[in-house]
Order: C-alpha cells, then structure tokens, then sequence
C-alpha cells in the first residue's frame, strides 16, 4: 500500500523535476546575452539622499558625492586640503582681505545646454544666504556683505570682516553653482555643470548619472555611466563588491576592511580623514560647570587605548579637532592619561556632594561611539565612577541631547582649514560652541581671532600650539581621535584615489574589465 | 453566496476605515512635529508657523484626517517631507517591486510547503516525516535576518552564484532579474515553510484516514488519484486561509529581508521614512500595505468560500 | 461530493510515545535554558560587560568558551545574559497578550450579542494590520526600550490570544455544566471564571508556550532593525544584529546566541507540540499563528 503511494508521488515529483530542469536551461540561455552597457561604475552607499539640492543637503555621503560628481563650485580641494581652482580659474583679494574678485572660467556649459555666468554664482549664493533658505551654509555665506557682477565672467565678493581663507569657504559641499533659471526644480531635475549629468533617482534604490560630454576638464570623465546604489547593509555591500555586481563601496568601516585584506577581488584603500570623535564635557550644565572637575574627569581619557578599542586601529589620537597630519599639530605635546585611582583621589579631594552617576549619551547607530562609551565608561568604574550608557536615535540626538546633557560622545567631518576646523568649536562666540559645550577662555579666543586675521604661517603655527597645549589641559572634553576613511574598491577600478573629504572622485576613473 | 460577499465587502470597507482612522491616530496623536522635522534644526520661528500653516497642521484634527483620506482615494498620497516630492509614485514603483518578491515567495512557499506536507503525510512517523519536521522546526527557529545573512555568505561570497543584493528589473534581461530574486525569496520560503508544511501534514492525515479515502481506496482506484484528487483536493481547503494569515507575516518579513539583501521594495522604504522620521510617508506606506493585506485576505476568503459550500450559509466569522 | 473534513478524533496508538518524547525534550532542554539564564551570574564565567581588549575576537578557547566578541567580552557571558532579556521579552509580551486577550475572549465568547461583535470587530481591525507593520509604526513615533518592546509586541498578540479564548469558550459554554449553573442563578462572572476558565486552559497554554517563542522571534527581529532592545544591554537578537558585520571575520559572536535561540524556540515549539497533542487531540491543527 504505502509503495503504492510513493509511485504516485514520486511520479508527481519527477514531471516537476523535468519542468524545473527545463525552466532552468531557458535560464541558462539568458545567461550569456546580457547587455552590456559601456563602462558603468556602480558605487554602494549606506543611506539614500535626503535631497539632490546640495544646498539644503546635511547628511554627506550619497548627498555628498552626488553634488560632486554632478555640480562644481567656485573652488574644490585637492587630496592635501588645499584649495584648486574649479569654475573659478583665479582670485585675488585686496589688502585687508575684505574684498574678494574671483575669474569664472567661460565656456563651462550648464547640463541643460546654457552657459554659466557671474549671474548664476550670486543666484545660488543668495538662495543660501537667504534667512530661510534652511541651508547649514547659511552661517558661513552671512560673512558676505555684497555680491557685484564686474562682467559676465567676474565676481566681486565683499566680506562683513576680514577673512583670510574665504576660497575654501566657497569650496563648501553646499555652495554649488546652479543654473538661475532651473532653481525651483533643482531638486527633482538636479542640473549642473559637473562631469556626469543626472539622468533618475529612485529613493532607496539607485541615483542614475551619465558622462557629461560637454564637461569642461579636457578628456574628463572616462566612465560612461555611474550609477550609486543604495546599500544599508555593510556585509551584504561588501559581498557585492567582492562578487563584482559593485565596484566601490563609500566608507566601510574597520571590520570590513579587514575583511578585504584576504579578498582576492577587491581591497580596501584606507586614508586618514579629518572625521574627529569628541567626548563632550557640558561646560555650560553641572557637573561640568565645575572647570577643576573637567580638567580631573579628562585624565581618564587614555586617547591611545580608547582610540584601539572604538577603531580596531583605523583611527589616529589626536589632541583637538585638528588633526594629527595637519602641519600645525604639536607633535611634542604629550598625550598622557591618569591613574583611574589618583583619578578618584583628586575627585574626592574636590569635594562633590554626591558620588558621580553620569550617563553618557550617543547615536545610536554610531558604532564609533557607542565602543568610546563602553571603553570610558571600563575606565570610570575603575575611579569609582558610575556612567550609564544610552543610545539615542540620531534626529533626537541631535535635536534633544547633544548639548543638553553633561556628558555625551560626537563626531564632526574634517573641515579644511585651521579656522574652520577650530573657530566654531572653541570659540566662545563660535556657532558650535554654543549649540554644544558653551566653552569660554579669554585666552583661547584671543588665540582664534588673531590666527583667523594672520597671514604668516609661522605667526598662525605657533598660535595654534599654544591653543592646543590649552585645549588639552583645560577643554570642554576632548576630540579622542581622527578616524580613518576607506572605501572598499574592486580591482577592476583604475585611478581612483580616496579623498580626505570623503568624496568620490571618479573624474579620473576608469573600468578594466 | 452573493449575500457572503456582499457581507465580507462591507465588513472589509469599515475594517478600512477603521485601519486608516488608527494608522491617522497613531502618527498624529504621538510626539514628532512635522514641520520642525521639514525644516530640520536650523529653523526659524516664523518659518515655522508659516510652513505649518502652509500644511494646514493648525486645522483641528479631523479635518486634517478627512483631507488626508479622500486625497489617498484619489490616489494623492502627499509629499515626502525628506525627499520632497509625492509619494505616491515612488511608493507605487516600490510596491510592484515588493509585489514581485512576495508573490515569488508565497508561491514557492505553498507549492514547497504542500509537497513537503503531504510527503511527510504519506510518510507519516518515518525518517522522511521527521526530517521534514526538524527542517520546519529549524526555518521555524531562525529568523529570517539571520538566515539572509547566512544564505549572503553562503552564496555570494564563497559560491558566487548570485549578486548578493539589489534589484534588475525584467528588461535587463531574465537572469538578472531572477537572479537577484533567488536569496530573498529562498529566506522567505525557508522561515514561512514550516507552517504550512505541518499544516498540510496534519490536515492530510485527518482526510487520509477519513471514511471518504478509505472508500475510495476500497472502490480499487489507484493510490496516485486517491493522493492527488481526492485527498490533496480536500486537505488544502484549511491551508487556503493560513497561507492568506501568512501572507501578513510574508510582509513582515519583506520588510527585514529587504533591508538586508538592499531590495528597492516598500519595506525598504517603510524602514527609510521611519529613520528619517518623515510621517506622511509612513502613514502612506502603512495604509497601503495594510489595505493590500486586508484584500488578501478578502481574496481568501472568499476563494474558501467557493471551494468549501458549507461557508456559504454560515455565519460571517471564521 | 463535499464530504466533512474528517476530523479523526481518535488517534493511531503508536503515535503516543513520540509525544512524550517531545514534551520530555523539549520541557528538559528549556528547563535547561531558563536555568542557565536565571542563574547567569553564577554560571557566567565573566562579568557581561568586562572588556578584555587585548583578547579581542578571540575563536572559542579553554578560557573563552564562546569566543570573544570586537571588545573582548566573553560572548558566552553575553549571551547568558541576553537570555534573560530574550526570554524576559517573550514571557512578557505573553503575558500581557493573555491578560488582556483571555478575559476579552470570554467576555466575547460567553456574552455573544453585540459586545462580542463589538469586541470581534475591533480585534479583527488590529488583525488586519500585517503583524511587524503595526508595531513599527508605533515604535516609529515614540523611542523603542526594552519595556515598551515587550508591551506592543504583547498587545499586537492580544487578538490572537482573545479569539482563541472565545472558540474555547463557546464550545464550553454549550455543556451541560455551564447550562446549570446558569439554571442555578450564577452570576456571569462566577460563570466566566470558576467555571469556563479552569475548563478552558488546556488549549490557552499550548498557545501560551508557542506564542512565548513567536515573542522572542519578533522580539529579535525589532532588535535587529533597531526598534528593540537598545545598545548596551543585548538581547540575542541585538548581539547577532550587532555582530553581523563580524560574520566572516568571528561567526561565533553572531553565531552562539542564534544557536542558543534557535534551541530555545524549538524547545518551546517541540513543548507546546507536545502539550497540545497530551492535552487535547482534538486542538492538532492548532490556531495558527
């Protein structure tokens, strides 16, 4: 009887055997005529754009380079921060370093056919200043006071005050030059100048980009198409990248690029950035309001060993939130942590009225952090302090707890120059200064106005020393390092370079297939 | 049987109007100001008012919920506050996406799952039964994300058989797009199998030993009909409405399993809005996600209804 | 030609020693697990959170059993640890589901008329969400926690759970016992709770057991898309989440909670197969998930 039975099935599972099998074959078939297109590059990115308007755009990563590879500014960086000439082939500044003529290239063609002229620099820049332009450049393009076309091709800028480093403002991911006449839909028609011309977006999915043949940079870009794909999942994009389906995965974290060092297809190219990760001390909420407390509570910060433990070593200590590479940094200054137990001693000699519970807050999906909680909050037990650890989801951080609690961890991306990494962090008119630490020192902002208005390198050099030897004794908690930034690259790309900012620079690059 | 529709018609039109007054509550009445959000921290005051006023959130809450929902019948869904432009194609376009996947797995889970439920069936306390059992308890246990991640490496990076995430669509040619089919719909297949296998198994069982198949078989007619037409034919009808109540988990899994393997579907989406926080996204994914469930069901239902013509003049509750 | 779905009361007599089997292991091995959990600071061999960094991803040893995790902490300790969250969150959602959803089943099931339509009606609003999507859409307004994970995933069974508590009730409503009580002047609620509901738990636990681990899978899944247990604490599913990117490089952080999951559900499911099958033949379909 149950023989019976297996026949009929086994009779049944047969004839959907034959039928996978030939299904299977057509599949087979299709295999080999798949269209190739030209040469398109597929770049894997975490998160999907918040916008396509780089003036509103904040998030950086697929925002960012997207704007890169899509727009141009006045100015751009090359890889060793200083600043090169992009729709603007030169400028010059006046005496005092108020007034500030910039030379426009001519011929650039904007991708909808028209050529860009003075007229669309000061459209877009007005569009950001603008008081309700909701653009985070906002701030820095308030220091322009007037804006004057001199002729189609030349732009007089004049400054509320003197500022000496004013061509790598302009250089700013959101100040992108855009056509006057396409700025109501630049975020759903985005149109530039840049080297590949938008062609779709599908949020969450993909950002589809083609060869711009009119770019202005004489035999640039080589790629055809570029094409970002929306990846969440580090893993699963590093597993593309290694069966080929992506060639570059934008910032893989430490774990991945460890992982890529036994690929035989793909490798990781690792840098060092400016991304600096802070532990913020409230210098405007108790405890912290207590300046000796901060300068004790700062000995548990062992730079080195917490810098091992949140990066695997893809990070470098640093001081502030200049960074190690940076000519200015003061390499003789030591980077000492205390004793967790003299640490204790000097906390009860301050003669708190309660023990110290502190909770360390932080975003929730930052990794980087969230190992810098857990290495200090190892250390302060050892002091016979207890901290708490609590994440936070990033909009609520960011709206609700970063600088609102006494003690919580952050992260910044590089900026580019000694002014902009600095002033807004620790001046106590500085924008950030305000919003996070409410840090105030005489002497520290006598230090960043006077480097800001300096035009001697060696006048700024040993002004930037003498702040930093400051910072490191008495500081609104500490920058504890400058993360490295890698990309995950197959092998197939060639002439890419990873930049310090973060970009992807893909003028250059092209597929060996 | 015109009566049994037209009553699961209406009982599905108020269950939507209800589904849509929760969905409407929920993101209205809980904590999270739309235009503060629109305009991100670096807002004004005045920019403030004037957007809320522009987006009518001053309006007392039940107008805003009738705007809402008579612009959603006519297919307006609103505009993404991140991304700031409407939603409803973007949302269309993600959901033929996540359609394709679900369909793809329900299918393979009920052609799967049946085969396996009858096999262990027929084979009823044998090894074959117990290790149809074990598999089930094991796709069961493991849930989907970490079976995904499993099959990724498995697959794509020791094997290299298939692209490890995204999405082709049809007219990039036919294997791109099964290809990037096959992991998501394999995980799906694998956590949903079970259920339906034992079900199928138990239900097989009853009908195997009921007095109908002992007549059959005593009326000489081979195993193969008595297995394939008369057995199957009336062991299915219970796995009809499991695979509709499935299908709601099916959902939940898209949305896990789309996050994994980088699927461009409405799970994708849904997680997305609700990092970014951007309401009327969520609400317009919710609401239609939700209104496709309840069709499905509505469709099982009544495909139940049909097959099985004791329901026809029952009562309206299951 | 439509015949009754034959439901054979009666079961074949050989079939009995594999249900004990299954209630045997499947109650040994959770015993096991919840032993383990309970007594976590005993058995663990180190403090969950002590970080050993210079033994970071270290693969299973005579000192660390389980491996090390990225910072050096025993993930044997952790996922110990983690087992109390993990069964915390399942027992909990359950319990809530039952508190809310039996008394609400009996009520529907035993009042018939229009609070039981009234009481159908709502639950079958809430069943007509897809299970995951109700609960992110909650947790997407407010912030997730341990507490409020364990309150929406139990409030989202409350229908399962009240549906099936009203099928049991109406079928023992319809005995002779209830029908004389109520011939003696009973009141309703003497009636629902001294005597439906002690008739009524047989097929109530069986779907309490398998319910708990559907808790701990949904639980997990939450973790893993960030909308359950928050870092630092870890359930098993947030250490695996947390882990997944060390899958290549360290599978056994990701790998020793999944698998402590993995037995815990299937004990759970082999338990609740069991009961059910001990319990009440005639339940063998179960009510689905």
């Amino acid at each position: 009887m149950k023989r019976q039975t297996n026949k009929g099935l086994t009779e049944a599972i047969r004839s959907i055997g034959r039928f996978v099998a030939a299904a299977l074959l057509i599949l087979g078939i299709s295999i080999g005529s798949d269209a190739q297109a030209e040469s398109t590059l597929y770049a894997a990115h975490p998160w999907t754009p918040d916008t396509l308007d780089p003036a509103l755009m904040k998030l950086g990563g697929s925002e960012y380079n997207f704007a890169y590879l899509v727009y141009n500014s006045l100015t751009s960086f090359n890889n060793d921060l200083t600043v090169r000439p992009d729709l603007a082939e030169s400028w010059e500044a006046n005496e005092d370093l108020t007034v500030w003529t910039f030379h426009l290239r001519t011929g650039v063609m904007f991708h909808h056919g028209r050529e860009m002229d003075t007229e669309d620099v000061i459209a877009s820049y007005e569009r950001i200043i603008a008081p309700d332009s909701g653009s985070v450049l906002a701030a820095d393009l308030g220091m322009i006071e007037t804006m004057e076309a001199i002729d189609s091709h030349t732009l007089r800028i004049t400054l509320k005050q003197p500022y000496a480093a004013f061509p790598a403002i302009v250089a700013a991911n959101q100040a992108k030059i855009l056509p006057r006449d396409r700025l109501e839909t630049i975020a759903t028609e985005p149109v530039g100048t840049g080297p590949f011309r938008f062609v779709e977006y599908l949020p969450g999915d993909r950002i589809v980009m083609a060869r711009n043949e009119e770019y202005f940079e004489e035999g640039m870009p080589k790629l055809d198409q570029v094409i970002f794909t929306i990846i969440p999942e580090y893993a699963s994009a590093v597993a593309a990248l290694e069966a080929g389906s992506v060639h570059i995965v934008w910032q893989i974290p430490p774990e991945e690029s460890e992982r890529l060092k036994a690929s035989s297809t793909a490798h990781a190219d690792v840098i060092p950035s400016g991304s600096w990760y802070a532990v913020a001390l409230n210098a405007g909420m108790p405890p912290f309001d207590n300046a000796e407390l901060r300068k004790v509570f700062m000995g548990l910060f062992d730079k080195p060993a917490f810098t091992d433990i949140a990066t695997f070593g893809y990070g470098t200590p640093t001081h502030t939130a200049l960074p190690p590479y940076h000519p200015f940094y003061d390499n003789e200054l030591p980077m000492t942590a205390a004793d967790p137990a003299v640490v204790a001693e000097a906390i009860a000699a301050l003669g708190l009225e309660a023990p110290l519970e502190l909770t360390y807050w932080y975003p929730k999906d930052t990794a980087y952090l969230e190992r810098l909680g857990i290495a200090l909050r190892d250390v302060a037990q050892r002091a016979g302090i207890t901290i708490n650890l609590s994440p936070a989801p990033d909009d609520k951080f960011y709206a609700e707890i970063e600088g609102q609690q006494p003690l919580y961890g952050t992260s910044f991306s590089g900026r580019t120059t000694p002014d902009t990494m600095l002033y807004a962090w620790y001046h106590s008119s500085g924008s950030w200064n305000k919003n996070l630490w409410k840090y105030s020192n005489p002497e520290v902002d006598e230090i960043l106005d006077k480097a800001r208005q300096s035009t001697s390198e060696e006048e700024q050099n040993a002004l930037y020393r003498r702040f930093q030897e400051i910072i490191v004794e008495d500081g609104p908690g500490a920058a504890i390092f400058v993360a490295n930034h890698a990309n995950g690259v197959h092998n197939s790309v060639v002439g890419f370079e990873p930049s310090p900012l973060l970009w992807l620079d893909l003028r250059g690059v092209t597929l060996n297939e | 049987m015109l009566v049994y529709v037209l009553q699961r018609l209406a009982s599905v039109t108020v269950i939507l109007i209800a589904m849509s007054i929760l969905v409407f509550a929920v993101v209205n009445l809980l904590p999270g100001n739309t235009a503060i959000i629109m305009l991100g921290s670096y807002s004004t005051p005045e920019a403030l008012a004037a957007l809320e006023a522009k987006l009518g959130l001053n309006d007392p809450l039940a107008v805003q919920y009738w705007r809402w929902a008579t612009d959603a019948l006519t297919g307006d869904l609103g505009n993404s506050l991140v991304m700031e432009r409407p939603i409803a194609p973007i949302l269309w376009d993600a959901l033929q996406r996540s359609a394709i996947l679900a369909i793809a797995a329900i299918v393979c889970v009920a052609i799967i799952g049946i085969l396996l439920g009858v096999v262990a069936a027929l084979y009823e306390g044998r090894l074959t039964d117990h290790a149809v059992s074990l598999f089930g308890y094991l796709g069961m246990a493991i849930p989907e994300f970490f079976w995904a991640i499993v099959l990724i490496i498995l697959f794509s990076s020791y094997l290299g058989w298939f692209p490890t995430v995204g999405y082709e669509p049809l007219s990039a040619g036919l294997w791109p797009f099964l290809s990037h089919l096959v992991l998501p719909v394999v995980t799906l297949t694998l956590t949903l199998i079970a259920h339906i296998s034992r079900l199928t198994r138990s239900s097989m069982l009853d009908v195997l030993q009921s007095s109908y198949i002992r007549a059959a078989r005593a009326r000489g007619l081979p195993e193969r009909v008595v297995v394939m037409n008369h057995a199957l034919r009336n062991g299915l009808l219970p796995t009809i409405t499991v695979l509709a109540q499935d299908f709601g988990w099916l959902i939940g899994g898209i949305v896990v399993i789309e996050s994994v393997f980088a699927y461009p579907g409405l799970g994708r989406l849904l997680i997305f809005s609700i990092e970014r926080h951007d309401l009327p996204f969520v609400q317009a994914i919710v609401l239609v996600v939700t209104a496709t469930f309840c069709l499905a069901n509505l469709g099982a239902d009544l495909l139940y209804a049909a097959l099985n013509p004791k329901i026809r003049y029952g009562a309206s509750s299951r | 030609m439509a015949l009754p779905l034959g439901n054979t009361v009666a079961q074949p007599a050989w079939r009995r020693p594999a249900l004990r089997g299954k209630l045997l292991v499947g109650g040994a091995l959770l015993g096991i697990i919840v032993l383990l959990a309970l007594f976590a600071p005993i058995v663990a061999p180190f403090p969950p959170e002590e970080l050993h960094v210079a033994d970071r991803f270290q693969a299973p040893n005579a000192i660390y059993l389980a491996g090390t995790d990225e910072l050096g902490r025993d993930v044997l300790s952790r996922t110990l640890y983690g087992s109390r969250l993990s069964l915390f969150l399942g027992l909990a959602a359950t319990f809530i589901a039952m508190l809310i959803g039996i008394p609400l089943g009996l009520l529907a099931g035993y009042s018939r008329g229009w609070l039981d339509e009234l009481i159908m009606r709502l639950l079958d609003v809430m069943m007509s969400f897809p299970p995951i999507i109700l609960i992110l859409l909650v947790l997407a307004v407010m912030t997730p926690n341990l507490a409020k994970t364990a309150l929406v995933v139990g409030l989202l069974y409350v229908p399962a759970v009240a549906r099936l508590a009203r099928s049991v009730t109406l079928s023992i409503a319809a005995e002779d016992f209830i029908q004389a009580a109520r011939a003696r002047g009973e009141s309703r609620l003497y009636i629902l709770f001294r005597e439906i509901m002690p008739n009524a738990w047989p097929p109530l636990v069986v779907d309490a057991s398998l319910r708990v681990s559907f808790a701990i899978l949904l639980a997990a899944v939450l973790s893993f898309l960030g909308f359950g247990v928050q870092p630092p604490q870890a359930d098993w599913g947030l250490m695996i989440s947390q882990s997944r990117s060390f899958l290549q490089i360290s599978p056994w952080i990701a790998l020793t909670p999944g698998i402590v999951m993995c037995l815990t559900v299937v004990s759970l499911s082999l338990l609740g197969d069991g009961l059910r099958e001990h319990l009440d033949p005639r339940l063998r379909h179960g009510p689905g998930l």
